[in-house]
């Protein structure tokens, strides 16, 4: 986080070329606060922006500066993060915190969570609209090391704002000092889970979940694995926090710590996903998959997807709104494991109605075990948002 | 919704589907073979010399057309040659501008062009707009453009046709040669009205040149060119889909709106342009059609590779091109006769024994602006702005089933508004609007509600799309007045005035 005054200029967002549904604000000392801005909505929206700017400028006790800003048909979502993160950056102090009363409730489903770079608000109202079980904010790797500020701000508008219901939101936060800024700010936000990259050990997750704790926040925990060491700790990483919900695995940065390169077929990184996975489910949490990285071939997806089901995942990230259906067709049962799987639900419930024990469906044993992987099956295939 | 048009000699529109206004066509003047080489040959040096031969003064209408579209090089070395001619206040007639014609923004302000007749935009359109024109911007569809022609309100004195190849009797085509465009359906009306025709060419072959597209009857003069346009500019080597994802969920919607609807079925017949929600629309419904076994009978487009593809394997019985856009709708149509070249008499024109519009089962279009009653606006900005040319829109909205695929909200600015801009296209006509948000069926056409119902598309009011696009914009766009003066007319495809268009002032 920057502190101190304002000595020299400096922009937020951005402007020109391809950019669409942002404002550059560039931030200059002044004796007195002023403003000029130029708008491609202009003369649509000329007054509604001038109050915005007005009544932000307002709250932060308008400082000495002057504001040019550059509208590309800035959303006023966009314009609250990005004058805020003016203002803040030009005073020197924190995005302040977010504070919701906003509870949305997940669907339980985790198949596909979308990624979506949070200093990108092109890309943020319509992330819904795809219907993926959860939408990332990335905080982290998708967004430059210069603008984190602003991209905060942005994920913290973007949560309060607009309508996540039916999605569980995740904001996926940087490690470090500025994690911990993130967290502070969205700590009491409509934010349902932070993702927590490149966790190593348990003891990574435990001083989040202490900042957590100290502000009697609701937010659960995905730690997301990403070394060979993570890897290693993988069970004491899942069990050591009641916040975790479930235990992700990133690949791109797992193969690169081990010296292997990232392959169609996986075999490089086998041992990490059944080590994560086994950890996940011996500490009663979700397991999920790693992004795919292609989104142009989408049987390839789909088949992804599908491996990631049958091996026992419960979902993969996206990078794409392309891939999300794909990967809903993968976590899907067929027509004939639908079947098999409700025939077994509906024996093995029969079954324990009357007093029976181990029951046979098509010529194969039908126990617990076998119970609960159709019963998840059908879940997965039948709930939440299936396209 | 009548436009005061008071000081205007222009009736106004009386409703979609009324007499016409006259009971004769025009005739072009009789023309005698006395008047021209026996042996055939028609060529002349220069378009300056062709433009002293045809008579050309002060004040005559000339015409082009955009079948080059943005590498388009005649309309520039056309007009140099009527300014180094010292003549004045020419109308320009042209089918469509494109931002190439910026160019000629010096010769609106030197005096060689008084106005130009037809659809503007890009520069031109703000030129226009900001009231820099001396003349009135009349905006024709291209079914309009046909009809004000061969109805009289446009009388053409001398048509320019740049023909890709041509022979020195004036038999032209567009399918072959270096600046291939495929067809030239737009100046067919000029080559047929007018009382001079000249054909630029910079493939001049051999005679004939056949199949013709334009016969040389229709021509007085043939001029050789070095170069009519730049090959890059006039056709893509591919059409690009749209890489959105929200352009790509319209496109979709619409596709599973056609299938849920009962629109896609066998024998089906549909036009989707080469806009990037168009373009993808064709790709869904390709996939629908070819895992269901369905084939159409024709589509009409803007003729691309996707439509080509389509053409070659069977799934669609014939294309019924307006314009070409890509080097494979080239190919096409040079070589597959089941490839058509069409003018906007056979497609559009209102004025005639029927048209190809009204025979489609589905249209799918864009817009700027629709509103809550389903009015559309396709030619200005919510600021005022000249934006497009209505092109074949208007025409279109005569389909069985006329579907506007358009984004909810474009860069802040809702796209359903309580009132538009600028009229374009009555909502009797148009049936469905597709956007990110959901689907709004008119509620005039309780067909199409009743068919689509339990298919699981996102179907809302458009109301409920509108109210959804002012939350994230943040309310309704403010209201600003436009100044009194009157730049442009929109025409309906009859020639009545459905709207006009007011100056705006300069952006800063």
């Amino acid at each position: 986080m920057v502190t101190g005054g304002l000595a020299v200029s400096f922009a937020v967002g951005y402007a020109g070329g391809e950019v669409r549904s942002d404002v550059e604000i560039t931030v200059t000392p002044s004796a007195q606060f002023s403003f000029e801005f130029s708008s491609s909505t202009s003369p649509l929206f000329d007054q509604s922006i001038t109050h915005q700017i007005e009544t932000i400028a307002k709250q932060f006790g308008k400082p000495k500066v002057h504001l040019k800003c550059i509208d590309s048909g800035a959303l006023p979502m966009t314009w609250i993060a990005r004058l805020t993160a003016a203002f803040c950056l030009a005073s020197g102090v924190s995005i302040p915190p977010m504070v919701s009363e906003k509870r949305y409730l997940p669907t339980g489903l985790r198949r596909s969570r979308l990624y979506v770079p949070a200093n990108t608000p092109k890309l943020i109202p319509n992330a819904p609209l795809f219907r993926p079980d959860a939408v990332i904010l990335d905080l982290e790797e998708s967004v430059h090391a210069n603008r984190k500020v602003e991209a905060l701000a942005m994920a913290a508008f973007a949560s309060e704002m607009l309508d996540w219901s039916g999605i569980e939101l995740m904001v996926r936060v940087n490690s470090g000092p500025q994690g911990d800024f993130d967290i502070a700010t969205l700590a009491q936000s409509s934010v349902a889970t932070f993702i927590l990259p490149k966790i190593t050990c348990a003891d990574d997750v435990l001083r989040v979940d202490a900042i957590l704790d100290d502000s009697g926040s609701h937010v659960r925990l995905i730690p997301l694995i990403e070394s060979a060491l993570g890897v290693e700790h993988a069970f004491e990483i899942a069990s050591c926090s009641e916040r975790i919900t479930a235990l992700s695995l990133g690949l791109e940065d797992y193969v690169t710590d081990i010296g292997a390169t990232r392959t169609i077929e996986q075999s490089e990184s086998s041992f990490a996903r059944a080590r994560v996975l086994n950890a996940a489910r011996a500490a009663g949490i979700m397991p999920l998959a790693s992004v795919f990285p292609g989104f142009q071939n989408l049987d390839e997806v789909e088949e992804y997807a599908r491996q990631a089901r049958n091996a026992g995942y419960e979902g993969i990230g996206c990078i794409h709104p392309n891939q999300i259906d794909a990967v809903h067709r993968g976590f899907c049962a067929t027509p004939q494991e639908l079947e098999k799987a409700n025939q077994i639900v509906e024996t093995y419930n029969s079954a324990q109605v009357s007093g029976g024990g181990v029951i046979g469906v098509d010529g194969s044993m039908a126990d617990l075990p076998t119970y609960l992987r159709a019963k998840r099956l059908i879940e997965q295939s039948g709930g939440g948002n299936l396209s | 919704m009548i436009p005061d048009l008071s000081g205007f000699d222009m009736a106004g529109y009386r409703g979609i589907a009324q007499e016409p206004l006259r009971s004769n066509r025009v005739a072009p003047k009789v023309k005698s073979s006395a008047d021209y080489p026996p042996n055939g040959d028609k060529r002349t040096p220069t378009i300056l010399e062709a433009l002293k031969k045809a008579g050309l003064r002060d004040g005559m209408v000339v015409s082009t057309h955009h079948h080059l579209r943005n590498g388009d090089e005649v309309a520039l070395q056309l007009f140099e040659a009527i300014r180094s001619l010292g003549v004045k206040d020419i109308v320009w007639f042209p089918s469509a501008v494109f931002p190439c014609h910026e160019a000629l923004i010096p010769y609106l302000e030197d005096g060689t062009i008084h106005h130009i007749e037809g659809s503007l935009n890009g520069p031109l359109g703000d030129y226009a707009t900001e009231g820099r024109m001396r003349g009135l911007a009349v905006l024709r569809s291209h079914g309009n453009r046909y009809r004000s022609i061969q109805d009289g309100d446009v009388h053409v004195d001398i048509a320019v046709i740049a023909a890709p190849s041509s022979d020195y009797f004036g038999n032209c085509t567009g399918a072959i040669g270096k600046s291939a465009c495929g067809g030239l359906g737009f100046a067919v009306a000029d080559s047929e009205y007018a009382d001079h025709t000249i054909v630029v060419t910079d493939n001049l072959v051999e005679f004939p040149c056949v199949p013709w597209q334009i016969a040389g009857n229709k021509v007085d003069q043939v001029v050789e060119l070095d170069t009519i346009g730049d090959p890059n500019q006039i056709v893509a080597g591919t059409t690009v889909l749209t890489s959105s994802p929200e352009r790509q969920r319209i496109a979709r919607l619409a596709a599973e709106f056609v299938k849920a609807a009962g629109i896609l079925r066998e024998g089906w017949s549909f036009q989707a342009g080469a806009g990037g929600i168009s373009l993808s629309f064709v790709v869904y419904v390709q996939q629908m059609m070819a895992t269901s076994g369905i084939k159409a009978s024709f589509a009409r487009g803007g003729s691309t590779k996707y439509l080509v593809e389509m053409l070659e394997n069977g799934q669609v019985g014939a294309i019924l091109d307006g314009q070409t856009f890509d080097l494979e709708g080239v190919r096409s149509i040079r070589e597959n006769p089941n490839h058509v070249m069409t003018t906007p008499l056979n497609s559009y024109c209102y004025h005639t024994k029927g048209n190809f519009a009204s025979i489609l089962d589905c249209a799918v279009l864009g817009a700027t602006e629709v509103d809550i009653n389903f009015n559309a606006n396709v030619v200005t900005h919510s600021d005022g702005r000249l934006l497009h040319g209505i092109g074949g829109w208007q025409d279109a909205l005569f389909s069985q089933c006329t579907i506007l695929a358009v984004p909810s909200i474009r860069n802040r600015i809702p796209i359903i508004r309580d009132e538009l801009t600028t009229l374009c296209g009555p909502g009797e006509l148009i049936d469905v609007i597709v956007t990110e948000r959901g689907i709004a069926i008119n509620p005039m056409r309780q067909d199409l509600i009743d068919s689509a119902k339990g298919s699981g598309l996102p179907l809302k009011s458009i109301q409920e799309i509108q109210r959804e696009s002012e939350i994230l914009a943040g309310g309704k766009p403010e209201q600003f007045e436009p100044d009194e003066t009157t730049i442009g007319l929109v025409t309906w495809v009859d020639g009545t005035v459905i709207d006009t268009i007011r100056k705006v002032s300069k952006k800063l």
